[in-house]
């Protein structure tokens, strides 16, 4: 008798970590945008700003300058590219980052999201539709981007 | 009186068995010679064992100064291929070889060269504008323009690659190793750079060359291209 009850106890506490572990991991549905995002920073970022976002000298910039994470400075580099000098803590940087029309709204959402989630003070996420408006205006805001 | 000889046989045995593996182990502690050995007939009737070691050049660094194998010479030197408007791996190189250079940059047996594969875009002040940024110095670090055919032809003898390709992005295919030579100009090991744990092994591989007794191995020779004017 006793060893059942026993038994019932085990089986109930794997039971209840079993189900609390599968909430806490299964990928949400902003947890799977920014592991999404993830992959493709590493493979389409990763290489000039750094895993961890640091830049390169005064080569590239870090990711870490709120400035820098606006929404429109962010998603229109991540389409449009970026040239020309760029100020950031009294730093100026001459570089290019090449254009990359590649990418579809959604992988861009995607990388916005992780480059939120990991570098921004204050993490946060958008969704379709935001980024969509955003890219918009990108492509008027400067018409030179408009090919 | 029988088990004795039989017993020596075990232990002979046993003794062949953990040797090579000591053997290897002694082995290890050098790196290995990159390359096929040059066995020449001496005047005694023997063979000499040389080895090939990296050619000649003459290039100009990011400080307008000329370079050659001389500034290199007695010298442990890790060389990288890049261009600096490359948009793919070479920042990740970069960032591998400043690791290098903040670790060995006050040990003056150490250098690091980096050939720009677009030297027609890359000129002496463009790759100084790129070192300062990166913040990197001579003569700890050379970055270096000049023949691009002479470059090229540094890649290969460097076991690493570059070629003019209009469908890669930036305009040209290229590998990201890095190269390990020794005092000599002996190739010691090739690395890829942009992955920060072979870098981790080729800082270590480092050390045991700095450690390394000059004259160890057998005798290098330059030998394939000799663009030294
Ligand atoms: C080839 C190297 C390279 C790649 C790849 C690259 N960047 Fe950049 N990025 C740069 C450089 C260089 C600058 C600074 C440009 C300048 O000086 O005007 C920059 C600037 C930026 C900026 C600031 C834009 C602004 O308007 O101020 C952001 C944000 C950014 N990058 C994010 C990204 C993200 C996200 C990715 C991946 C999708 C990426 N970058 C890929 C090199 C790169």
């Amino acid at each position: 008798m006793r060893s059942k009850s026993n038994l019932l106890l085990i089986l109930g506490a794997f039971f209840i970590l079993g189900f609390g572990a599968l909430v806490l991991f299964l990928p949400k549905g902003e947890g799977a945008t920014v592991k999404r995002g993830e992959k493709l920073y590493m493979e389409q970022c990763m290489n000039c700003h750094g895993k961890d976002g640091k830049g390169l000298g005064k080569l590239i910039p870090g990711l870490h300058h709120a400035e820098l994470l606006q929404k429109e400075r962010l998603i229109c580099a991540i389409r449009y590219g970026k040239s020309g000098p760029l100020e950031v803590d009294g730093q100026v940087y001459n570089g290019q980052m090449p254009p990359n029309f590649a990418l579809d709204d959604g992988e861009i959402r995607d990388i916005v999201n992780y480059v939120y989630a990991q570098f921004a003070e204050a993490p946060k996420s958008l969704d379709l539709p935001e980024v969509q408006d955003q890219l918009r205006n990108c492509a008027q805001a400067n018409p030179r981007l408009q090919w | 009186m029988k088990m004795i000889p039989f017993f020596g046989l075990v232990l002979l045995f046993l003794w062949s068995c953990g040797n090579p593996s000591t053997n290897a182990e002694k082995e290890l502690k050098h790196l290995p010679f990159m390359g096929e050995p040059m066995l020449i007939q001496n005047d005694q009737g023997g063979v000499d064992t040389l080895w090939p070691a990296l050619p000649a050049f003459t290039l100009a660094s990011q400080t307008g100064d000329s370079i050659t194998q001389l500034d290199l010479a007695g010298k442990i030197r890790v060389a990288d291929f890049f261009f600096t408007s490359c948009p793919t791996i070479c920042p990740m190189m970069s960032a591998q070889m400043l690791r290098i250079h903040e670790r060995f940059g006050s040990n003056d047996q150490v250098v690091l060269i980096s050939h720009s594969i677009d030297p027609e875009h890359d000129s002496v002040s463009v790759l100084a504008d790129y070192a300062e940024k990166l913040g990197a110095s001579a003569p700890g670090w050379f970055f270096l323009t000049g023949d691009m055919d002479l470059i090229f032809s540094l890649a290969d003898a460097y076991g690493s690659f570059a070629e003019k390709d209009p469908n890669a992005p930036g305009g040209f295919a290229h590998s990201g190793a890095l190269t390990l030579a020794d005092r000599q100009g002996r190739i010691r090991g090739v690395y890829d750079g942009t992955n920060p744990e072979e870098v981790d092994r080729l800082i270590l591989d480092m050390e045991r060359l700095l450690a390394e007794a000059p004259d160890y191995g057998p005798e290098a020779v330059p030998v394939g291209l000799d663009y030294a004017q």
